[in-house]
């Protein structure tokens, strides 16, 4: 179990991948949409949103030291919302899963595989999320952690890349929509930070517990940068009111690219790499799934887990039935199911077991004043 | 007729054994209720009754029948008593001037030792006229040893199977009558291959030595290059019929113990007949048994095992093969040579990169031209993307039919060239070139683009030094090749997503394969470029040494010049 520890570069790009792969697709396009050219003040104020709520996050977290949301849920109200959480959490990050999958993989049926079945290329990558489950968890999350680098870098690549062809007048006017837009309304756009569902469940895996506040702080910051590049180089490249696709936003930057004439498109490179940061989510998603589904379930043998949760993933996978029902589910769906799951049912777990354990303390305090000035 | 008629009977007729065709008996029947002759001579020890020792010594080695086995039957006269004595060599494997000077003639010519009569007296008394002596109570083993045998290393032994070990290592066994046990002579003398350059991984400036088949030769090669009273080698046996020497060096205060006890655990817990190479070896002690990558390195190199040793790893010589074994390992020091260390390290970092280009190109090369070509066209320049189609205009195979057909051709003629006698390797490759190069394209069976795929991935695979890694990554190619033609990046990335989690999981001897970037270490002080040799302070971490640091914080202490 020791050799399934991760170091704080490890837990940090777990959280981090989540992000990326939400900026991959259509996280940029959705923040423009609701927020015109104050995009890059809306993405820096769900940051602080974001990182003062983690903040407060962790200080709930203190008292259930190497303990997952799963576990805090055990405490608060037993077996039964130990179960309730373990299923809340395995549908919707099936759900989002799925949805994000499917939403790649449409896409690269449009731009390469076109005679080819979406499903199958939905198959393809649960495949291999399966094969490298039956390798390890911890395997797993060596590889993404080389992965992450390498989007890192193609992140920064792109932006540096349009450099040259971007209009920063594009940031005006400043407010965009509206200040109720930008930081009312705007404020939803925390669902941004939807991989901080995993520092719900890292804890148990973090080598030293006391690094979890500096993981958190660390990938919040990082996914903000990154967020906050994508949306930049898409609102500097092109006029956010005519950002009409509805489709992988960042590659329609890479699509801008152009390095010297011999290269006129190198769009297929960003492609490759972004094949290998869905791959790496997916396996990521179905490891942490087994992990929870094992524990909550007491299942010895991991396997059969892992080829349910995948074939549940397919079967998602195959509910939307055109490219607008999976646009609906991937950006209005799972911004509200990010939304409850992650920043309120689980919050509020978290805050009643806090509550509960800070009573219990208080009480366990009290009883010992009372028996000293009784023996006094 | 007839020929059809046999034909169609052989495929639907189930073949016959003739009667007078051989079977081999099997195995399992015969041995379970037989006792084999072998173990009746098992687990004995040399009897005091010196003819039961010879006839038991005349079946145990076959004397019978082995030609090369040498018996000797002599007389020693001690102390004007006659003992029956023999000896037992190997000719050609013991040196003969040695054991009829320093053995025979002792033993069996007169001299004064084993002429002398008188009792041997310690101290006289005498008391009333009545002298008592204290006389040396004479013990014939301890006399043969202490004054017939003027040789540096003889030992006593009692055991046949010790006795076996050594007379087939080459030394002189002594039996002589009444005693229990015998003297293990060291006579070992052979013909072996001087010693040459190393072939297989030369480099410019640096040693020029390379190891030989001889176990001793070898260590005492490495104990040469390495000056240090704390090189340990211990010797260990692999096999229960061929019994072959191997030796486990490593630096005492260095190595990590548990790495020297895990490696000394494997060796010995080896249940094998025999093991002929280092190869077959490293196959029986690596981790992952079912990867086709090496797990321990193989180098011919004196001075590479030396730096390894240096390092904190395990060197283990293999009697037998000019090659020793070196664990643990990371892929990275497959793509390492000795003589990155000898050059300036810039100079040095700039060969690491082009043999990491070189990895990648020669294992994804021909599958990122078949996705290219076949389904990311857009990437290539339009110019450069009329000239692919038209080049393959003429050409009737699928992109996948032209590039299997070619890399099949590669391997073949690479495969024949190493095999046959050299000179002969060289026709070979340039009949080779020719068919496939020139003859080939004018046929119109492949395109000209791809000659020059395949020979760019041909050649870079000569720049990734490991052999064994070679191998991998000509396996690896096939499949990349195969993916990139069924889905083009997307069946790329698949197949290096599952090959870079298998690289992930795999360990030498404990040590992760892709330390320090997987687990990443950002701290590692041993990453894959390398630092100026006065800055390389710190031991590979992974390692986990008894010493990390292998310089002072300030190496260069004379460019202070105020201490």
């Amino acid at each position: 179990m020791n050799n399934e520890k991760l170091n704080t570069i490890e837990a940090t790009f777990l959280v981090v991948i989540v992000t990326l792969t939400h900026i991959i697709l259509n996280l940029p396009n959705t923040i423009l949409k609701q927020s015109g050219s104050a995009s890059i003040i809306n993405v820096v104020y769900v940051s602080i949103l974001t990182l003062i709520f983690f903040l407060i996050l962790n200080k709930l977290f203190n008292p259930f030291s190497g303990k997952d949301i799963v576990d805090v849920s055990e405490y608060v109200g037993g077996k039964p919302l130990k179960i309730i959480t373990n299923i809340i959490y395995s549908v919707y990050l099936i759900f989002v899963a799925g949805v994000l999958i499917l939403n790649f993989s449409e896409l690269l049926r449009l731009i390469y595989f076109q005679n080819a079945w979406t499903p199958l290329l939905v198959l393809i990558f649960i495949t291999a999320a399966v094969i490298v489950n039956k390798i390890g968890f911890k395997n797993i999350v060596k590889a993404n952690t080389l992965i992450v680098f390498v989007v890192l870098i193609t992140v920064v690549v792109i932006f540096a890349a349009s450099l040259d062809k971007v209009e920063f007048q594009r940031v005006f006017p400043i407010l965009g929509y509206g200040v109720n837009e930008t930081f009312i309304i705007g404020a939803l756009n925390v669902f941004s930070f939807g991989g901080l569902i995993f520092l719900y469940l890292i804890r148990p895996n973090l080598k030293e517990q006391k690094k979890y506040k500096k993981v958190g702080i660390i990938s919040i910051i990082l996914s903000a940068l990154y967020l906050l590049l994508s949306v930049s180089s898409l609102l500097f490249l092109f006029p956010f009111l005519t950002t009409g696709t509805e489709t992988l936003s960042v590659y329609m930057s890479t699509r801008a690219i152009e390095f010297g004439k011999f290269f006129e498109r190198t769009d297929a490179l960003f492609i490759l790499v972004w094949i290998f940061t869905f791959l790496s989510y997916l396996s990521v998603i179905i490891s942490y799934l087994t992990k929870i589904n094992k524990k909550t379930f007491d299942v010895k043998n991991s396997s059969p887990i892992i080829y349910i949760i995948a074939l549940l993933i397919l079967a998602v996978t195959l509910i939307p039935k055109d490219n607008a029902q999976i646009m609906f589910l991937e950006t209005v769906v799972y911004k509200y199911a990010a939304l409850i799951i992650v920043f309120l049912y689980s919050f509020a777990i978290l805050l009643i077991g806090y509550l509960k354990k800070t009573g219990v303390k208080l009480k366990q305090t009290r009883n010992n004043k009372k028996l000293m000035l009784n023996v006094k | 007729m007839g020929y059809f008629k046999n034909l169609v009977k052989s495929l639907f007729q189930d073949q016959i054994d003739s009667d007078d065709s051989f079977v081999l008996p099997e195995m399992n029947q015969q041995t379970e209720n037989n006792i084999q002759p072998e173990d009746l001579l098992k687990d004995k020890n040399v009897y005091p009754n010196i003819d039961v020792n010879l006839e038991y010594i005349n079946a145990r080695f076959n004397s019978l029948i082995n030609s090369d086995i040498k018996i000797r039957e002599f007389l020693i006269n001690i102390r004007n008593k006659q003992y029956k004595a023999f000896i037992i060599f190997i000719d050609g494997m013991s040196d003969s001037d040695s054991i009829n000077d320093f053995i025979l003639k002792p033993l069996m010519m007169k001299n004064k030792a084993n002429t002398y009569e008188g009792p041997q007296v310690i101290s006289e008394a005498v008391a009333n006229n009545i002298s008592v002596r204290r006389v040396k109570k004479f013990n014939i083993s301890d006399y043969v040893m202490e004054c017939l045998l003027p040789q540096n290393d003889v030992q006593r032994v009692n055991s046949f199977d010790d006795i076996a070990d050594s007379v087939v290592s080459g030394n002189c066994i002594l039996f002589v009558d009444t005693i229990d046990y015998v003297f293990d002579i060291s006579t070992k003398k052979f013909e072996t291959r001087s010693i040459g350059e190393p072939k297989n991984e030369p480099i410019i400036r640096g040693s020029q030595e390379a190891f030989v088949e001889n176990l001793r030769t070898n260590t005492s090669m490495i104990r040469r290059n390495l000056s240090n009273e704390n090189l340990i080698v211990e010797n260990l046996t692999i096999g229960k019929v061929d019994k072959n020497k191997c030796a486990v060096c490593y630096i005492k205060n260095i190595a990590n113990s548990d790495l020297v006890a895990e490696v000394k655990y494997r060796l010995n817990n080896i249940d094998v007949d025999y093991c002929l190479s280092v190869g077959e070896l490293e196959q029986f002690i690596k981790d992952d048994i079912d990867t086709t990558l090496p797990e321990a390195v193989q180098t011919e190199r004196v001075d590479r095992a030396t730096s390894y040793l240096l390092q904190g790893r395990v060197v283990i010589v293999y009697n037998g093969c000019p090659y020793v074994l070196v664990v643990p390992i990371t892929i990275f020091d497959f793509l390492k040579s000795q003589e990155d260390t000898n050059i300036n390290y810039m100079a040095a970092n700039l060969l690491k990169i082009i043999r990491g280009i070189s990895f990648v190109l020669t294992l994804l090369l021909p599958s990122f031209y078949i996705a290219i070509s076949t389904y990311h066209s857009e990437l290539l320049p339009t110019d450069l993307l009329f000239s692919i189609v038209s080049s393959r205009s003429s050409v009737p195979f699928m992109i996948i039919i032209e590039i299997l057909i070619m890399e099949v051709s590669f391997e073949i003629i690479r495969e024949a060239g190493l095999r046959v006698a050299s000179p002969m390797g060289q026709t070979v490759g340039i009949v080779g070139t020719i068919v496939l190069g020139q003859a080939a394209v004018d046929a119109s069976i492949v395109s000209p683009i791809l000659i020059i795929i395949v020979a760019i991935t041909g050649i870079t695979s000569f720049a990734v030094l490991d052999i064994s890694l070679s191998f991998h990554l000509r396996i690896a190619r096939f499949v990349y090749t195969i993916l990139g033609a069924l889905a083009g990046f997307l069946g790329i990335a698949v197949g290096l997503f599952i090959h870079l989690t298998i690289l992930c999981s795999l360990k030498s001897f404990g040590v992760p394969y892709l330390a320090p970037y997987a687990p990443l270490n950002v701290k590692s002080n041993s990453k894959y470029l390398l630092k100026p040799a006065w800055k390389r302070e710190y031991r590979d971490e992974y390692l986990a040494t008894k010493r990390p640091k292998s310089q002072g914080h300030i190496s260069l202490k004379w460019r202070n010049k105020n201490n």
